[in-house]
């Protein structure tokens, strides 16, 4: 019974947390790209990656929070044109080869020391740096809130303020897919998902809203990157390619193409992992498996997971078969 | 070997500590064994019969804690090491040195009065910054005494601002980052500076008749820190860094698979001696400069490389070779017990032992910071590891056993650690540590050759 | 030895001798300097007790201090016989002499600021140092080095420099290794082109098929003591069976029941994520050499005889796999169902049969691969072939995305650009040059150098 109780505490932590939120945010942006618009983008974590750069770099140079925000939104715009532009023409995989590899090079300038008064290099820049400016916003006065298990600062660090912050943001941004996707554009998106040559056949400028949904995609996945280095720090390893292929298995998980699908399935992946390890710590013994080797059992099974997910349950837990086609 | 002062001492407090060690069970009381019957490795009889002490040979991994109980009265140390990811092969010495240290606390009467535990979290590394941060608040909502970690300098970056927030402890047994000093009221480290270990390293290569110096540095903040120091040594004392230098851009990237590039361009600069800093790429370092004819014995290692290479080299490649390390000569005895709990807990060989003694004495710290305070929580070891640490001076002790002893006498200690670390200073690093340097004998670094103050 | 113990003894004699005249000096007449000395220490009054002595060795301790530095000439070669001073902040100069390595060493017991001097005079004929005189400060429990910046070479100093380096030379350096580099991402990077010519699926789990020759060789070789060569050839079969189940679990029946290659390439990371930690798990985190043996460099390359042979056996395979695809029926066959899979399927080719064997037989190339890569590069570890998948789609797409020669020349050239923009740009750069190409290959011509237009789009 202690067990299920932690187990349960631990899960309710995890649908909590400010990361969990950020990352779910990134994950409806890739729903934008991927699962309405069926554009293969691999390099979401660099979208990320720019986001936080982008606040973290303007407010360590006195920018103040508002305009470190915005410096990241329109870096993500800039980044999502200068990659869009020339490949939203050509065949699909080749928008995937092209965002990993970009999302990569600013993966390694970012770590690379020549840029390392502002980047901070491989090491990147701490979150006292910038996070000063976020909770300085706080309305709430600094210290310990315990509500029934959870004992959070209100103001600062991983607090409840940022989870409220991150959460109201996570609203906003399902409520704006929601609302975009009842709209003509949101037909029209999921139109060229469907068949691009149709929708071009009717007038529509297949190019430009392509444009749109990845410019708009990227620019969520920066307030998700934004939001999750409130809680941490900026450092050019941690939004790579593995965090991609994360933001994919827990968007897979969801569901693509739905509206609750990302946020749940950020939830249940974060759920899944924390359970697995616990559960594997609890009942296998040491011998057969060391400390070392559960959490790495873990992720052999997300990957196990992420490619049986594609293949049974395609359209994730929220998902309509028939409306997911996606890919070809 | 040569012999060192200290470590005729040392072998005497582990033959000390491994005639009263008695087994552990875990620490569950009986009644909870039911919900947690995995929890110790030794065997199933010895957790039923938790009392009992189990024959001598046998010893138990770490005590897991049982959920639920209180962090006041139970000492409950979070490892938030990195058990996956690109300084997994680090952590293995670490669990050991904690574990060591909780066994021995255990085998000493516990904190206060109860059994100490642990929880095992990952940390992984900063590729994978999710894990750490959704364990670390784990370890926060499992409310333990104190965490115990991370070894990368960048993930304690990242989870700091968290731990902090929530007046935890965080005592890390290997950030060697100097920005770190000073970070937090509620961090620690026990690991020397950089500053220190350059400062010893840099001095020993010009000493040796070195004045043009290259290094391989990864771009990491370990070891461009470490760059900086050991640079800063060679300069004032008359050499000159012909590669690697700060401002240069030429470190390679961490996760480097291919230096001939580096080592060719390294060698260019027509070195007298070359220093490695690096972890586990120095396996294929190594043979790049030796393949482009660079004399071995000419070459200096870290304390993130200096380990035995049999087996993973030629024989003989690094005879000659020396490199430094923190704390005094821990060498041989230490990591035998070390490997010995390892093995134990289901762990195979351990191949660096790099911050197992950090480790051993971070945890040893913390349990007599409770000690002294009376109860286990965080704010209280927070209060008090400065004291026992020997920051205000006291009696010297080298044991959890014999520090405790003093403790109930009321008298102020100073736990002298096996890394030889010093008291921690006010932004609590380690004030005066040593350095070791040792010189490869074979491809194992068996040759103690110094042991110098560091702390200049 | 018996001859540097003498002349240690010898050694540690001589300032014992100059202390002791020092200290009658001090009593007879030069009181003031005994006053002037500001610490209580009294003046040790017997030999072999001083605060400063010349010694053969020194270990450091919390009472003692050394002072140690060796003198080199230009050519690297020792000095030796060099007379050199030291100082204490009271007391008289402590004279040793350089020894046949050049070095010189001094164990001192007192903190203080000292003067560490070279006598110029002493110096062999053709050597200047150009500071000769300075201060040193030492404090017990510390290592203190004592250098001297000397220039010129003395008669008989040896050359041991070794061959000249000049910018051409460091050219030609990294285009030896780029070479090396670029035929090993071709042996690596054939079978990602062919899967993708064949199948149309670009194949993100190829990186840990390289990762998984090297490590079963590993295993094999190191772990397991086999011979070498069987267990390079045991590993290439298993990671040819590899191909053989995968293709037969997993990306046979997904093609038949139709799903997209969208799909089909987000499996392939899944596949990628759970490799590399089943690697992780078994092999552990850290770096396994393949062999322990360490060649020099030498040949017109300046490479290592495992460079060499890796060189050689990627231009033979590479050739064979060409040959294969021109010349057989079944490379015929595979080319037919590269160009259009419906028509090949039509005119009676079993494209199943087609694809199976090109899973095989790339997977078989990728592990060959690995293990070539270990045996050059020293070593592999979980995460090889990951930290070259990048590398491995700029060369194939550079090529031209589903041709096996332009696989070979796109790896060559990707090979040169990241081992000669070394020159210019610091460590991880290089490799952002090549995604770069990447990039700026798909934009302005996406099917590649050696590919056909109508792939595109």
């Amino acid at each position: 019974m202690d067990f299920l109780t932690s187990l349960l505490t631990d899960f309710g932590q995890q649908i909590l947390s400010s990361v969990t939120a950020a990352f779910a945010i990134a994950v409806i942006g890739l729903n934008l790209h991927f699962g309405y618009t069926g554009l293969v983008n691999i390099g979401q974590a660099g979208f990320m990656l720019i986001g936080g750069y982008g606040l973290a770099i303007t407010v360590e140079l006195g920018g103040g929070f508002f305009l470190g925000v915005a410096v990241g939104l329109v870096a993500a715009v800039l980044f999502a044109l200068i990659l869009g532009l020339p490949t939203l023409k050509l065949r699909g995989d080749y928008l995937a080869i092209v965002t990993i590899a970009a999302a990569e090079i600013i993966r390694i300038v970012g770590d690379n020391q020549s840029l390392s008064q502002w980047t901070g290099g491989a090491a990147g820049i701490p979150g006292r740096v910038y996070q000063g400016a976020f909770t300085a916003l706080s309305p709430f006065p600094d210290q310990q809130l315990q509500i029934g298990p959870y004992n959070y600062p209100l103001t600062s660090g991983d607090s409840w303020f940022l989870r409220i912050v991150c959460w109201v943001v996570l609203a906003i941004v399902v409520l704006l897919v929601w609302l975009l996707m009842r709209s003509p554009w949101g037909r029209t998106v999921k139109g060229i998902r469907e068949d691009e040559d149709a929708m071009r056949s009717l007038g529509k400028n297949v190019y430009l809203v392509k444009l749109q949904s990845l410019v708009l995609g990227g620019v969520i996945g920066a307030a998700g990157g934004m939001l999750y280095v409130l809680s941490s720090s900026v450092q050019a390893d941690s939004l790579g390619r593995t965090t991609t292929f994360l933001l994919y298995t827990c968007l897979l998980l969801g569901g693509a193409a739905t509206v609750f699908g990302p946020v749940l399935g950020s939830v249940l992946y974060f759920i899944v992992i924390i359970g697995l390890n616990d559960v594997v710590s609890q009942f296998v013994p040491k011998q057969i498996m060391n400390e070392q080797q559960i959490p790495q059992f873990g992720w052999i099974v997300v990957g196990i997971g992420l490619m049986l997910l594609v293949i049974f349950r395609p359209q994730g837990i929220l998902g309509n078969k028939k409306e997911l086609s996606f890919g070809d | 070997m040569p012999a060192h002062p200290r470590r005729g001492r040392l072998a005497t407090v582990w033959a000390i500590g491994a005639a009263t060690a008695v087994a552990l069970a875990a620490c569950s009381s009986p009644s909870g064994s039911g919900s947690s019957p995995s929890a110790s490795s030794s065997s199933s009889s010895s957790t039923s019969a938790a009392p009992a002490p189990a024959p001598s040979t046998k010893i138990a991994a770490a005590a897991a804690c049982p959920s639920g109980s209180d962090p006041k009265t139970t000492f409950k140390l979070g490892t938030f090491l990195p058990l996956t990811g690109s300084l997994a092969f680090l952590a293995p010495a670490a669990i050991g040195g904690s574990g060591l240290a909780l066994q021995d606390i255990n085998a000493a009467g516990g904190v206060n009065g109860q059994k100490a535990c642990s929880i095992s979290v990952d940390s992984s590394d900063a590729d994978n910054p999710t894990i750490g941060s959704t364990n670390v608040k784990k370890l926060l909502q499992a409310r333990v005494s104190a965490i115990l970690g991370a070894e990368s300098s960048s993930v304690t970056e990242s989870v700091l601002p968290t731990v902090s927030a929530s007046n935890t402890v965080m005592f890390s047994p290997a950030n060697t980052d100097d920005a770190l000093s000073g970070a937090s009221k509620w961090y620690f480290r026990d690991a020397a500076p950089n500053k220190a270990e350059g400062d010893a390293l840099g001095k020993q290569i010009v000493a040796d008749g070195n004045s043009k110096v290259a290094i391989l540095v990864f771009n990491d903040a370990y070891g461009t820190n470490l760059r900086d120091s050991t640079q800063a040594a060679i300069e004032a004392n008359g050499g000159t860094v012909v590669y690697g230098a700060k401002g240069k851009n030429q470190e390679f990237s961490s996760k480097e698979t291919n230096f001939s590039s580096e080592v060719q361009a390294a060698l260019a600069a027509k070195p007298d001696a070359v220093v490695i800093i690096a972890f586990d790429q120095t396996t294929q370092i190594v043979p790049a400069l030796v393949s482009a004819g660079f004399k071995m014995p000419k070459a200096y290692f870290v304390d993130g490389n200096l380990n035995d290479y049999t087996g993973k080299l030629p024989a003989n490649t690094l005879n000659g070779a020396q490199g430094t390390a923190q704390g005094v000569n821990p060498n041989t005895e230490l990591r035998k017990k070390i490997q010995a709990w390892y093995s134990n807990a289901g762990g195979g060989t351990i191949t660096s032992f790099g911050y197992g003694a950090e480790s051993y004495d971070a945890t040893t710290l913390l349990a007599l910071a409770a000690v002294k305070g009376g109860d286990s929580s965080s704010a209280t070891i927070q209060a008090n590891l400065l004291a026992v640490s020997g920051a205000n001076g006291g009696t010297v002790c080298k044991s959890y056993k014999e520090c405790v002893g003093l403790l109930k006498q009321k008298k102020a200690i100073h736990y002298e650690g096996l890394a030889g670390i010093g008291p921690l200073n006010d932004k609590h690093d380690p004030s005066t540590g040593y350095v070791s340097v040792y010189r490869y004998k074979g491809n194992n670094p068996t040759e103690f050759v110094n042991a110098v103050k560091g702390g200049a | 030895m018996p001859s540097p113990r003498r002349s240690r003894r010898l050694l540690a004699a001589l300032p014992g001798a100059v202390l002791l005249g020092a200290l009658a000096s001090a009593l007879l007449g030069a009181a003031p300097a005994l006053a002037a000395s500001p610490s209580p220490t009294p003046v040790p009054t017997s030999g072999t007790q001083s605060v400063v002595e010349a010694t053969a060795s020194c270990a450091v301790n919390d009472t003692t201090a050394c002072v140690r530095g060796a003198l080199h000439d230009d050519n690297g070669n020792p000095v030796k016989g060099v007379t050199i001073q030291l100082t204490p902040p009271s007391g008289t100069a402590v004279p040793t002499r350089t020894d046949a390595n050049g070095s010189y060493v001094y164990t001192v017991k007192k903190a203080g600021a000292y003067r560490l001097a070279l006598v110029p005079a002493s110096l062999p004929k053709g050597i200047k140092a150009a500071a000769p005189s300075r201060t040193v400060q030492v404090s017990l429990g510390q290592l203190t080095p004592g250098a001297f910046a000397l220039t010129g070479t003395f008669s008989g100093s040896k050359s041991t420099a070794g061959p000249t380096v000049t910018p051409l030379t460091m050219l030609w350096d990294q285009i030896s290794n780029g070479l090396l580099l670029g035929l090993l991402l071709a042996l690596a990077s054939i079978g990602l082109s062919l899967i993708y010519g064949t199948t149309g699926l670009s194949n993100f789990a190829h990186g840990e098929q390289v990762t998984l020759g090297g490590i079963l060789a590993w295993t094999f070789g190191t772990v397991l003591q086999w011979n070498f060569l069987v267990a390079c050839i045991v590993t290439v079969l298993v990671c040819g069976l590899s191909g053989y189940v995968q293709d037969r679990l997993i990306w046979g029946p997904l093609r038949r029941r139709g799903l997209g290659l969208t799909q089909l390439m987000v499996v392939t990371i899944g596949l990628s994520l759970a490799l590399s930690y089943v690697f992780q798990y078994f092999a552990g985190a850290g770096v396994h050499a393949l062999t322990p043996t360490i060649q020099l460099t030498g040949g017109p390359l300046d490479l290592t005889a495992n460079a060499y042979l890796a060189m050689l056996i990627s231009i033979v395979v590479l050739v064979a796999v060409g040959l294969a695809l021109q010349r057989t029926r079944i490379g015929r066959a595979t080319r037919a169902v590269s160009d259009n899979r419906a028509l090949a399927a039509a005119s009676g080719i079993d494209v199943d049969r087609i694809i199976r064997l090109v899973w095989t037989v790339s997977m078989a190339l990728a592990g060959l691969a690995g293990i070539l890569y270990g045996l050059v590069y020293g070593g592999v570890n979980w995460a090889t072939g990951q930290a070259i998948l990048l590398l491995m789609f700029a060369a194939t797409t550079l090529g031209g995305l589903g041709t096996a020669f332009g696989a070979l020349v796109g790896s060559i050239v990707i090979g040169l650009v990241v081992q000669v923009s070394s020159l210019f740009l610091s460590g991880d750069l290089r490799y952002a040059t090549a995604l770069l190409i990447l990039i700026l290959v798909l934009l302005f011509r996406p099917q590649g150098i050696l590919g056909r237009r109508e792939r595109v789009g």
